[in-house]
């Protein structure tokens, strides 16, 4: 290999470097392909493939920034929660705000209801239309039947629609085939206080497989930062089923559910009683959480390049505490059809309805009128893919119109073209537009905050605004995929984000009610401008060994819409680290052990004064008999405590080190 | 604060790379492999957990032949693979049959896709022979054929129907019906 390649760029010397580094490290360990002979049958059927599926090769060459979170990696994580594991996605921002509390962002603005991300778990959307965010502590299974988590970095809108923004979560649990036989686990440790989860999968007939599930986790609480205790701790009891039909060759029927219950414990500032103190009074408080949800999706295979699939899902959410309650129900209809097109391109289209009702119990703090609302959203997808010259040149180009009840018509077209010159590379560049509608928060609430001023209380209110516009995004995306067979591989994306109508609060010119100070509302008043880039490689040093690393950058200059009077009071402040990166370690040992390393960074967080901090994980796992599992996480390792997160609404928590063992049977 | 913790972090790192370079190189772990390699050791293994009728008769012969019928899929994959591999002493060797009729030989015949219109006669020949079938093919367990290499989420199951097996006197090992999908001929009648 020539010398002279690397001197022409650093990005195409960095790219060689990698494959020769790679190749030799390969040939030095092995000096031929690795014997697949060896490996235990029932293990080889965990193997996937690199080539087939359509929506496996769909994601590969796919042109976006797309992560994939496999159930390897969440085992050898030996992480607890959903969005934990995020942690290990490039790009996503994840700051813990306390015991049961999580800020999850992608690609910036992140905060306490951070809303630029849809969430999936099976299809079913978990993002709550009150503050167009997530309750994360809510979204869990059992972590063992997860086949995968896809991270979509960028808008999704095309195809998923509004708030699909900064980007897409696609939960995935395996199917019931894939989950035959019984499985227990259980975790003790000094955060994680107790954890147990039992699974049984079976078959009903000879093409049909079930799986049902119990789940059950108790989680301490954390430490403020004043050193008290921070009143966060968990309780979770779950449990659900999940039934794969096979009716015949081209028709299959999945029927699944989940219902939990469980207390969530927190504190809130009460800033409606008149301050005496000069601390802000802190309330404690204990959500009791609990929902369900059933889906039924039938997919049905017309030939190898068609199908069509027709999903129902319902969903219950309630949340019930001091500050505020929440009931919420959702029904969903989805369809979708794929199609050929010329030879080698495909069409898919789908409409979608979803119809969400809710019913508010009122707080001090925050009240919403009024206290019911139900909204209804309508909206169609059409996707052309076209490959060009041999399949070289792929082209995906399409929309989604969509209604809802807050913003009205909006349109979220994209474009996309992906380029592999030669196997194994591909570079891919996208421009698409996306929205986030306003939240029932923006349209509807009233948040009350007392001020004392000179030791009299002044009052403000801030009020919703039912003329919100949704806030736009056109966002264009650039990357470029290498993927060496079996030992290195290296994904970039570079991104420029540009946001119009973000919301944000401004003072209200009307004469303010009675007693009221001042009040403000939210305005479509902020532009915003972010750029950045991931990085992401997996490189298998040996057999045995394997190494993750990520890196992301992200800089975000905000600024004002509107100036003058009724102008919005300051930007919101930017919350985002600048510079994250994780460094994974996956090695086999001797006599059946596994140690697995992880190692975090995110910089300083500068409008919050949440310094930077290093985070080490490790974990030693042991299968002394096949079908056992014993494993030992220490989460922090090197750090008694750190801050992740500084919220308006509540004292900060700090993340505390903690350990766990954990015991995994299948038979 | 963060200096001491990265001094400490590459401190852990180093006594992992340490005990990495004591791990030896064998056994794997990859993080994806490739398709034909993967169903090659399918082959494998089938071979292995299946005993065939004439076992002592066989052992007069070194080789179990494993005969790939129509469009070779493999590439160089199942070469690869069954090089220098032995079951119960027998030597693997790989025959491609470019035409739809089993040949005497085979024990263990791969039908390619290519010969999805072919599939009757193929089943007629291989069942003459007594030979061990396996294809890809959609429904191909149903349709008569003995081990269906399926396909969910880029991960490869197979069903076996268990009274093609019998009627061929194979002995399948309990451990390979574990892992597979099992159906029989009256299954496969409800399912025309």
């Amino acid at each position: 290999m020539s010398f002279k390649n690397h001197a022409r760029s650093v990005g195409i010397a960095a790219g060689c470097l990698g494959m020769l580094i790679s190749s030799t490290i390969a040939s030095a360990a092995s000096g031929a392909p690795a014997d697949l002979t060896a490996v235990p049958f029932a293990e080889l059927m965990n193997y996937q493939i690199t080539s087939v599926s359509k929506q496996r090769e769909d994601l590969s060459s796919a042109a976006a920034a797309v992560s994939v979170i496999t159930q390897e990696d969440i085992r050898r994580s030996g992480m607890t929660s959903i969005p934990e594991l995020l942690r290990l996605v490039p790009g996503v921002q994840v700051a813990r705000i306390s015991g049961n509390g999580w800020a999850i962002s992608a690609r910036g603005f992140n905060g306490t209801f951070a809303g630029n991300l849809l969430v999936l778990i099976d299809g079913r959307s978990v993002y709550t239309p009150l503050f167009s965010g997530v309750y994360w502590d809510v979204q869990d299974t059992l972590v063992e039947d997860i086949d995968r988590i896809e991270v979509i970095r960028g808008p999704g809108a095309t195809l998923w629609g509004a708030n699909a923004v900064n980007g897409v979560i696609n939960i995935v649990t395996k199917s019931a085939s894939e989950t035959q036989g019984t499985l227990a686990t259980m975790g003790v440790g000094d955060v994680e206080r107790g954890f147990a989860g039992a699974r049984h999968g079976g078959r009903l007939g000879e093409r049909a497989h079930y799986r049902v599930y119990l789940k059950y986790l108790e989680r301490d609480e954390f430490e403020a930062s004043g050193g008290f205790a921070a009143h966060d701790a968990t309780e979770d009891f779950r449990g659900g089923w999940r039934l794969d039909w096979d009716i015949d060759e081209s028709d299959t029927l999945t029927f699944q559910g989940d219902v939990y219950s469980g207390e969530r414990d927190g504190t809130f500032f009460d800033s409606t009683a008149p301050p005496l103190l000069p601390a802000p009074i802190v309330v404690e408080d204990t959500a009791e959480v609990s929902g369900g949800n059933l889906l039924l999706r039938w997919s049905h295979e017309i030939s190898e390049a068609s199908d069509l699939s027709l999903q129902f899902y319902y969903d219950r959410t309630e949340r019930e505490s001091v500050s505020l309650g929440e009931d919420r129900d959702t029904w969903d209809l989805d369809f979708q059809h794929r199609f050929p097109l010329l030879d080698e391109g495909n069409v898919l289209w789908g409409l979608s309805y979803r119809r969400t009702e809710d019913d508010i119990t009122n707080g001090n703090v925050v009240s919403f009128a009024p206290m019911k609302r139900s909204d209804d959203l309508i909206g169609g997808f059409l996707q052309a893919q076209l490959p060009l010259f041999d399949d070289r040149l792929v082209l995906t180009a399409g929309s989604k119109i969509e209604r809802n009840d807050y913003s009205g018509w909006e349109i979220q077209p994209s474009g996309r073209l992906s380029w592999s010159p030669l196997e194994g590379h591909t570079f891919w560049g996208a421009v698409s537009r996306a929205v986030r509608s306003p939240s029932r928060f923006f349209d509807d609430a009233k948040l009350r905050i007392v001020i004392p001023a000179a030791g009299f209380p002044l009052i403000f209110e801030q009020v919703g605004n039912r003329a919100l516009e949704a806030e736009e995004l056109l966002a264009y995306e650039v990357g470029y995929r290498l993927h060496v067979e079996r030992t290195f591989s290296l994904d970039i994306a570079l991104f420029s984000n540009h946001y119009e109508d973000q919301i944000a609060q401004a003072p209200l010119l009307a004469p303010p009610p009675p007693g009221v100070a001042l009040q403000t509302q939210y305005i479509n008043g902020e532009e915003a401008h972010s750029y950045g880039l991931e990085l992401s490689s997996r490189w298998q040093v040996l057999e045995r060994w394997r190494l993750d690393l990520s890196y992301s950058f992200i800089d975000i200059d905000r600024h004002l819409a509107v100036s003058g009077v009724g102008a919005p009071l300051a930007t919101t402040d930017r919350k985002t680290p600048s510079h994250q990166a994780v460094l994974r370690s996956q090695l086999e040992l001797p006599l059946d052990l596994e140690l697995d390393t992880t190692l975090f960074y995110t910089s300083t967080i500068n409008s919050l004064d949440v310094p930077g901090y290093l985070r080490v994980d490790l974990r030693l796992g042991w299968e002394p008999f096949e079908g056992v599992e014993l494993s030992l996480t220490a989460e922090n390792l090197f750090d008694k405590d750190h801050l992740e997160w500084i919220g308006a609404e509540a004292p900060s928590t700090r993340v505390p080190r903690s350990v766990h063992a954990r015991a995994t049977v299948r038979f | 604060m963060i200096d001491l913790a990265v001094l400490r972090a590459a401190r852990a790192f180093a006594v992992v790379a340490v005990l990495a370079s004591l791990a030896s190189a064998s056994g794997a772990e990859p993080f994806a492999v490739d398709e034909y390699r993967l169903k090659a050791a399918y082959l494998y293994n089938f071979a292995q957990f299946i005993e065939w009728p004439d076992e002592a008769e066989a052992e007069a012969d070194p080789a179990l032949h494993v005969c790939v019928l129509g469009t070779d899929p493999f590439g160089s994959a199942l070469d690869e693979t069954l090089r220098q591999r032995r079951v119960r002493g027998q030597r693997l060797t790989v025959h491609r049959i470019p035409q739809a009729t089993v040949d005497d030989e085979c024990e263990i015949v791969f039908i390619s896709r290519s010969l999805r219109d072919a599939l009757g006669p193929v089943l007629a020949s291989a069942q003459r022979r007594g030979a061990l079938t396996i294809s890809e093919l959609d429904g191909f367990a149903r349709a008569g054929g003995m081990i269906e290499l399926t396909e969910r989420r880029a991960k490869v199951g197979f069903t076996i129907n268990l009274d093609a097996a019998n009627r061929a006197r194979l002995r399948i090992s309990s451990q390979l019906l574990e892992l597979a999908v099992v159906i029989g001929d009256s299954n496969a009648a409800e399912g025309d």
